[in-house]
């Protein structure tokens, strides 16, 4: 039971770490209507940001302050040089340059960094007891942290002027501009808040498991979208019901030492499995083609 | 003085040469339409006056500025505001929401909580739905609602594109007062219809539009009366 | 006998097109070249190990160009194929028939690429079915998926050394040469196949699935077939690699399918030539690159080969770049350079349409639209790649229709082509189109008008099987169709054309009639009879030839039908489209505001051409449309639609007259 327990947790933890990560998916493919492969590696980014930072200043704090700008600028400056020219091109063609970029990131990463593991230590925050039941901090602080922000993300959205803008940019374009939205500026915002999120997501992650590679983000990456696409992808409490339920189920199969190995083959055939049965996810809205 | 000016418009819509140089204007304070039937181009001419389609060539002036280049929004902000045909509200979103977004470019909180008002005062269902999700109305309630959210913006000129498309007769009636209430007092009104009667008896003056091109003008009721309107749109009949 | 030989022989002679046997030439001659210098022993190792790895990874890089050029989806578990050929394969090889391998290595091999290739095409067949139902981006994200538990999988079997992999049989010297002739086999396959009739329906599944369905394609049968046909030569790719080093499923992952895709897109998706020049290419950098690069510098090539990818992607795609394109593509470049040779390979044109270089292909790189057509209202949103409307398991209600036949012939609906009773749907409680009940006499010219959003389009839907009805049935003569899918309609006698045309851009316009003919069973051409180029063949696509070409001649189309379908003018394409439709040899033709963004001498012009269709081929006619002097011109009666259900019907003047449809049109009060 104590066992389970943790696994739950740690799956939480874990999940929000998923969500925060699916959400920007999930923000892009709503209202910029694509996929961003390169999603995934802003995580990476991140996760080498704030080894450089705190290796330079040994405060684990300047690393993290430093990373989420630096991931906002590298996210708009992916949009504006990759994605935007080619807005009215074929999906396919989008898909295949999101894949580039992803592969690019990753190289430049290994050419500067190398292929191997860096160990980026910031420090650990300690054990809390609840009678027999040890719980990490920094998995409360995680926890926490991801509810906040999916808090405010959801206030921003239904809230704010600009929050509102960007679900009716995700709506309908063409009336979104007539109601004087500048819907550039608006999906510039969307990739800017994805990255920042990204790059909190890279921070959480760190703290779990501190080492950095040029691969670092791919798997978390793949993973997140399986997580956006389950909850609904397009759809923001999407986002996080997915993401969550997806740490819990991957904390799940690890502890089962049968499964323990195929962790990554379960989540996707949960993913092929949702594709072909409901495809627009648990909270997801069906679209129909229109002939 | 022409509030609205459009000289030799040209306009492909995909492969085809949709409007094929027309020129019109909108004095202040009038209600000019633009009739024709389906496939003739009116929707095109409107999307391109909005900037929502780039002409091939032609010139577009708003209050005297040549608004030719500029992109769709940056006109809203101008005081030119559009009910898109088929309505387009955002589905998803609450009454209250579409009608604030309307007022997205305006910066003015106070004033444009005032136009809020104005707007329940003039469509009281909405002031009803203020918080029903926009995609449960009715098409008439949705309509009247495209049109209190491009009045949000308080434009000095107002666009509606086929703003009958869809609505049962009872509706139609009431959405062409509503317009003729809106231009009393003091927007112009510049409207594209496929219902030429309710059109030519609402309008100052009128164009009709035929492929792609103008082939009468004149005013509305001197064209309510115009056999060559009839068989424009039905044919030689007889 | 002898008569069918000389044909046979004649036939190939004058469809021989010496541009496309180039490549085969090039690659035989390196092959005897290293053949040569292996046998008298003046090859090193180094080279042979580096021309194996090169033939592998060209017939892998054939492989997904099959499915991501000519298909049109992208496959990113391509590795998996792969992956499932060396395991499956290799073992066999070293430790089933251990012994057989000792004795007889060469037939060995073959015959663990057998068996390897067909593991991997079965398992091509089970990626394929989610591909029947998801496009664009869900699929590639399915194909990752796949890609990633197959090599779980290996990773984890013991019996396949797991993590640490399996040693495999490399002994044989003379795997090089055996890389060169499966590249050579392959390249014969996927060649002849892209350039054959079922070429052509493949890529007209590419550039337009709807128009393709709407004329009886079968959709199902053509996707699982290339997913199959690749994963087998992806898959015997595998056992080549098996033969080369050890096997282990680290190698597969996803890095290696998005190198594979690098080779593809840089090479030109749809040039198998360029695709092979761009896998040996890059092999043989990385190989030498991996000795001046060390380190972290290792990475730079593939730094280097995202951006020229990203790049690529971007130039020959970005809608704001099109005029830019137009004036810096290869073939324009090629032109002003060598603008006497230009002149000389338009002469020879007509012969190169029937073994299938079309000018589009047969430029190494072209720089126009390698993928897909895009902006599309229609299928190309992602998010709206989900929806499925094929379902995998065949018509079951084929043997019901027989019954249901021999009913209604026996209430003699004969006389009515068309019939629909009550015909009606709904979207999400939305009633779009309510209680149609039409009946149209065979040979007529029938008119369905009415305002914006009346449903007209929805009812073409209905009748086509873009939609299934929600109510009500319809017959065509006296067949039930209600249910019936796209194909099956088609088949049974009912084309269209669209209110934004629907043509195949990237084909000519002839070819563009020829995957009309697809469909008829006086066409019918088995692969085999594609891939080896039998009489058959021949004689078939001959066949389908002259008939398109008759076709044509009675639009005005045929002296220009080499030209590209997307270069046409406006009222061209729609006459082609027409065409198109007709060679599928309809009873009853729907057309969709075929007089959209005509002016009045082309509205006279397609008149006449719908008159003399109606006469011409036998059809019955049903057009929508909103120009009244076309519809008054050459309608014999009319249904009016308002508000989803029928307003009136009848003769044309009767309706027109109608002061309801007067109101409906100009309004009321």
């Amino acid at each position: 039971m104590l066992d389970f327990i943790t696994t739950f947790i740690n799956g939480l933890n874990l999940g929000g770490i998923y969500a925060l990560i699916a959400l920007g998916y999930t923000m892009v493919y709503g209202i910029a209507k694509m996929l961003n492969f390169a999603h995934g590696d802003i995580i990476m980014v991140g996760g080498y940001t704030i080894m450089v930072f705190f290796s330079m200043t040994g405060l684990p704090v300047v690393g993290v302050l430093c990373a989420i700008p630096l991931c906002v600028v590298v996210g708009i400056v992916i949009e504006k040089v990759a994605y935007k020219p080619l807005r009215g091109a074929s999906p396919l063609a989008v898909l295949i340059t999101a894949i580039g970029v992803s592969y690019l990131l990753q190289s430049l990463a290994q050419m500067i960094f190398g292929p191997g593991q860096q160990m980026v230590e910031l420090g650990d925050m300690g054990t809390i007891s609840l009678g027999s039941l040890k719980i990490k901090v920094e998995t409360i602080v995680t926890l926490l942290a991801a509810t906040l922000i999916m808090v405010c993300l959801t206030l921003f959205v239904h809230k704010t002027k600009a929050g509102k803008a960007m679900l009716a940019v995700a709506e309908d374009r063409d009336a979104a501009r007539l109601m004087g939205i500048n819907v550039n500026a608006i999906i510039t915002l969307t990739f800017a808040i994805g990255s920042a999120l990204a790059a909190v997501a890279g921070v959480f992650y760190i703290l779990g498991s501190p080492a950095v590679y040029p691969t670092l983000g791919a798997l978390p990456g793949i993973r997140a979208f399986t997580a956006a696409v389950i909850g609904g992808i397009g759809s923001i409490p999407g986002a996080m019901v997915g993401g969550l339920l997806l740490g819990i189920i991957e904390c799940i199969c690890g502890a089962v030492p049968a499964l323990s190995q195929y962790t990554i083959a379960v989540e996707f055939a949960l993913l092929i499995v949702i594709l072909l049965v409901k495809p627009s996810g648990i909270l997801g809205k069906k679209k129909r083609e229109k002939v | 003085m022409a509030l609205l000016n459009v000289e030799n418009l040209q306009v492909s819509y995909g492969l085809i040469k949709a409007i094929k140089g027309i020129s019109f204007h909108v004095d202040e304070g009038e209600i000019v339409a633009l009739i024709g039937t389906n496939g003739a181009g009116k929707t095109t001419a409107m999307h391109a006056v909005a900037k929502l389609l780039t002409p091939d060539s032609g010139k577009i002036e708003f209050a005297g500025t040549d608004v030719t280049k500029y992109p769709a929004h940056k006109i809203v902000r101008l005081g030119m505001s559009q009910v898109p045909e088929g309505r387009r509200i955002f589905q998803e979103l609450k009454v209250r929401d579409n009608l604030l977004l309307g007022a997205f470019s305006r910066k003015d909180k106070a004033e444009f909580l005032g136009t809020l008002e104005e707007m329940y005062s003039l469509f009281p269902i909405l002031k009803e739905r203020e918080n029903q999700i926009a995609g449960t109305l009715s098409g008439g309630e949705q309509q009247m609602l495209a049109v209190a959210r491009a009045m949000m913006s308080h434009p000095k000129l107002l666009l509606l594109d086929e703003p009958s498309m869809g609505l049962s007769p009872l509706y139609v009636g009431q959405i062409f007062g509503m317009i003729k209430k809106i231009n009393e007092s003091g927007v112009t009104v510049f409207l594209v219809e496929q219902n030429a009667k309710q059109a030519l008896s609402l309008a100052d003056r009128a164009y009709v539009l035929e492929t792609g091109n103008v082939i009468l003008e004149g005013t509305g009721k001197e064209l309510l009366n115009n056999e060559n309107v009839r068989k424009a749109y039905l044919g030689e009949g007889e | 006998m002898e008569n069918a030989a000389k044909t046979y022989f004649k036939n190939i002679k004058k469809n021989f097109e010496w541009k496309g046997c180039i490549n085969y030439v090039v690659v035989v001659a390196f092959a005897i070249f290293f053949s040569v210098l292996h046998s008298t022993g003046n090859l090193e190792r180094s080279t042979r190990f580096l021309l194996e790895k090169i033939t592998y990874s060209a017939v892998l890089a054939v492989s997904l160009c099959l499915v991501v050029g000519f298909l049109g989806e992208l496959s990113l578990g391509h590795a998996a194929f792969m992956c499932l050929g060396a395991y499956i394969g290799g073992y066999m090889e070293t430790y089933v028939y251990a012994s057989f391998t000792d004795a007889v290595p060469l037939v060995s091999i073959i015959v663990s690429m057998l068996i390897g290739g067909l593991v991997a095409a079965f398992f091509g067949l089970i990626i394929g079915l989610p591909a029947l139902r998801l496009k664009g981006d869900y699929l590639a994200i399915v194909t990752l998926a796949f890609g990633e538990i197959v090599r779980t999988v290996f990773q984890n079997l013991e019996i396949f050394g797991a993590e640490l992999g399996m040693d495999t049989y490399t002994k044989y010297k003379e795997t090089f040469i055996l890389g060169f002739v499966v590249l050579l086999i392959t390249m014969f396959v996927v060649q002849n196949l892209v350039r054959s009739k079922q070429g052509r329906a493949i890529m007209a599944i590419r550039d337009n699935e709807i128009a393709a369905r709407s004329m009886g394609i079968n959709v199902t049968y053509y996707k699982l077939m290339v997913f199959m046909l690749s994963a087998f030569f992806a898959g015997i790719a595998g056992v080549l690699f098996s033969n080369t080093t050890r096997v282990s499923s680290g190698t597969f992952g996803y890095s290696y399918s998005i190198d594979i895709l690098v080779m593809v897109v840089l090479g030109g998706m749809r040039s198998v030539s360029g695709v092979i020049i761009s896998a040996a290419l890059i092999t043989c950098i990385n190989t030498e690159l991996a000795t001046v690069l060390t380190g972290n510098l290792a990475a730079l090539q593939n730094v280097i080969y995202s951006l020229i990818l990203v790049g690529i992607v971007i130039f020959n795609h970005a809608p704001g770049l099109k005029d830019f394109r137009k004036k810096y593509n290869f073939r324009t470049l090629a032109t002003k350079i060598f603008k006497k040779k230009s002149s000389a390979a338009t002469v020879s044109e007509p012969v190169s349409e029937t073994v299938g270089t079309s000018s589009v292909s047969s430029a190494e790189i072209s720089a126009e639209s390698s993928l897909p057509a895009s902006a599309d209202s229609v299928a190309e949103s992602p998010a709206s790649s989900v929806v499925s409307r094929e379902s995998v398991v065949s018509d079951p209600s084929v043997a019901s229709t027989r019954q249901a036949d021999a009913v209604s012939t026996a209430e003699a609906e004969e006389e009515y082509v068309l019939k629909t009773e009550n015909l009606g749907i709904s979207f999400g409680g939305l009633s779009a189109v309510k209680g149609i009940d039409l009946q149209i006499k065979k040979g007529e010219l029938y008119g369905l008008i009415g305002p914006n959003g009346a449903g007209k389009t929805t009812v073409f839907n209905l009748l086509t099987g873009v939609y299934k009805p929600t109510t009500g049935d319809f017959y065509l003569n006296g067949k039930k169709l209600t249910g019936k899918s796209q194909m099956m309609i088609n088949r049974a006698g009912i084309a269209r054309t669209f209110q934004n045309i629907r043509i195949f851009e990237d084909m000519s316009i002839i070819r563009n009639v020829m995957v009309g003919l697809e469909n008829r069973p006086e066409y019918k051409c088995s692969l085999a009879n594609s891939i080896f180029r039998t009489p058959r063949y021949y004689k078939t696509v001959m066949a389908m030839r002259e008939k398109a070409k008759e076709l044509l001649r009675v639009f005005g189309l045929e002296e220009i039908r080499n030209q590209l379908a997307g270069n046409l003018p406006y009222g061209k394409q729609r006459k082609l489209e027409i065409a198109r439709a007709l060679a599928t040899s309809p009873s009853l033709l729907l057309l969709d505001e075929p007089a959209a963004g005509m002016n009045p001498n082309e509205t006279q012009e397609l008149m006449d051409t719908i008159r003399l269709v109606r006469d011409k081929f036998d059809v019955t006619i049903l057009l929508i449309e909103h120009d009244m002097r076309l519809v008054s011109g050459i309608c014999d009666r009319l249904t009016v639609l308002n508000f989803g259900t029928v307003l009136a019907q009848g003769e044309v003047k009767e309706v027109l007259n109608d002061p309801e449809v007067v109101r409906a049109y100009l309004g009321g009060e």
